[in-house]
C-alpha cells in the first residue's frame, strides 16, 4: 500500500489522527498536521512511498500545526514540533509544507550521526555515486533535478549520508527543493514533472517542492559507492565546462560542506579520506542542462579508473 | 598524532587536539615530519631535511614554514 492510494479524506484523517508513517531511507517518521497544505502536499510529493502499519519503530515523531497564539488571529503561524521539542522559531502559516521538509531534514542532519553528513546533492548511475557539494545559488539542485528527470537515481538532493561503517551513500531520496527561476527552469526543462504550488517569502526566497522519482523511491534501500564529487557552478552563458580538481582540494571543499564532520573527529577525516580516494573530483560550470546532462552522461559512461 | 592522507603533492592532515583540518604542501609536511624526532633549532632542522645543501638557505626556509605551521597549532615554538 502506498500513500497514493489513500483517498484525500483518508490521508487527512491519519495526518489529524494517530498520524502518518513514512519511511524515508533508513528512518521512520510519524507525521501528524491538522494543516491542509501539509496534507495536500504529501499526497503530492510522497504519492510513491509505501505506507507503513503503526507498528514499527519511529525514529521521529513530528508535528506541524498552526499554534495558538496571540498571532493566530490576524497572521496565522506555524511551527514544527519532533518529539515534542520546536527546534525552530515559528513561520507564517503558507510556508507549513516546506517547514515540514526543512525539518525533516534537520531530524536526519541533526541525529544521524553513524553517517558523515554533507549538505550536498547526491544522484547514481552505472552503480556509483556523484557528489554535489555546493553553496546556495551554485545551481546544485537545479542540476540534480534535472539530472534525475533524465535516468539518474536520485539518493538526495539536500543531504549526502555516507555511511562510515562502509563509507557507501545511504540514499534518502525525498521531493526535490527548487528555489525561484529554478521552479520555471525545470518546468520548461521537463513539464511532466509533478511540483507542489510554490510558496512565496520564504527565508529562500520562493521554493516549491518536486516528486523525486519512482525509480528512486523504490531503489531507497540500495547503497552505492561514490564514484565522483564534483562542484557545480551555474554561470549564465558560460559553456560546459568539467575540470579535474586535486583531491586534496576536493577533500577540504567537502569537509567544510559537511554538518557532522567536526563531531565525528577522525573518524569523520578517515571516512572522508577513503571517499575522496577512490572517486574523481571535479569543477563543473554550466549554463545549459542538456549539455551538463550529456558531460554527467559521459562520466557515468567512461570505465572505472584502476 | 595527527591523522595525514596525501595525493599527489598535496597532503590533507587532522590534528586531534583541535580537531582542525589543514592542507599542506610538501614541504610543510616534511618539516613536520623532521621534527617527529624531536625539537631543534632552526640549523638542526635544515640539516634534518637536506643534509647535503648549504643550509643558511634551507634554515631560513624551515623557520618561516615552521612559524607557519605554530600559527596553526601544528608546532611548539620555544620562546628560548
Amino acid at each position: 500500500v502506498k500513500v497514493g492510494d489513500l483517498q484525500p479524506a483518508q490521508l487527512r484523517a491519519r495526518l489529524r489522527g494517530d498520524g502518518l508513517l513514512l519511511r524515508t531511507g533508513p528512518y521512520a517518521f510519524r507525521i501528524r498536521s491538522r494543516l491542509a497544505g501539509v496534507a495536500d502536499g504529501i499526497a503530492r510529493m510522497y504519492a510513491d512511498f509505501p505506507l507503513l502499519d503503526g507498528r514499527g519503530f519511529v525514529d521521529f515523531h513530528v508535528q506541524v500545526d498552526s499554534p495558538w497564539n496571540a498571532h493566530r488571529l490576524f497572521r496565522p503561524q506555524v511551527r514544527f514540533l519532533v518529539d515534542g521539542v520546536t527546534p525552530f522559531l515559528p513561520l507564517p502559516l503558507a510556508q507549513a509544507y516546506p517547514m515540514l521538509e526543512w525539518g525533516l531534514n534537520w531530524c536526519v542532519s541533526a541525529h544521524a550521526n553513524d553517517h558523515l553528513i554533507v549538505h550536498a546533492a547526491v544522484i547514481e548511475k552505472g552503480g556509483r555515486a556523484a557528489i554535489l557539494p555546493a553553496p546556495p545559488g551554485s545551481g546544485k539542485s537545479t542540476l540534480c533535478a534535472a539530472l534525475v528527470q533524465r535516468g539518474w537515481r536520485l539518493l538526495s538532493d539536500e543531504l549526502t549520508m555516507i555511511r562510515l561503517a562502509d563509507r557507501r551513500v545511504t540514499p534518502l531520496p525525498r521531493p526535490v527543493s527548487l528555489k525561484n527561476q529554478s521552479i520555471a527552469v525545470i518546468r520548461d526543462f521537463e513539464p511532466g514533472v509533478v511540483g507542489n504550488r510554490p510558496v512565496a517569502d520564504t527565508i529562500k526566497g520562493t521554493v516549491a517542492h518536486i516528486r523525486p522519482p519512482l525509480d528512486s523511491v523504490r531503489r531507497a534501500d540500495e547503497t552505492c559507492p561514490v564514484g565522483w564529487i564534483v562542484f557545480p557552478q551555474y554561470e549564465p552563458g558560460a559553456a560546459t565546462r568539467l575540470s579535474p580538481l586535486p583531491r586534496s582540494r576536493g577533500f577540504m571543499r567537502v569537509a567544510d560542506n559537511a554538518f557532522n564532520y567536526s563531531l565525528l573527529g577522525g573518524a569523520g577525516f578517515e571516512a572522508l579520506a577513503d571517499v575522496v580516494d577512490a572517486a574523481q573530483c571535479y569543477d563543473f560550470t554550466y549554463s545549459q542542462l542538456d549539455e551538463a546532462i550529456a558531460a554527467f552522461d559521459a562520466l557515468a559512461a567512461a570505465e572505472v579508473p584502476a | 598524532v595527527p591523522l595525514v592522507r596525501s595525493w599527489d603533492d598535496e597532503h590533507v592532515l587532522f590534528h586531534p587536539g583541535s580537531g582542525d583540518t589543514h592542507l599542506l604542501d610538501d614541504d610543510a609536511l616534511r618539516v613536520l615530519a623532521a621534527l617527529r624526532a624531536g625539537p631543534a633549532t632552526a640549523a638542526q632542522l635544515a640539516a634534518r631535511l637536506a643534509p647535503d645543501q648549504e643550509a643558511p638557505a634551507i634554515a631560513a626556509l624551515a623557520l618561516s614554514l615552521a612559524a607557519d605551521l605554530a600559527a596553526l597549532g601544528l608546532l611548539e615554538r620555544d620562546p628560548a
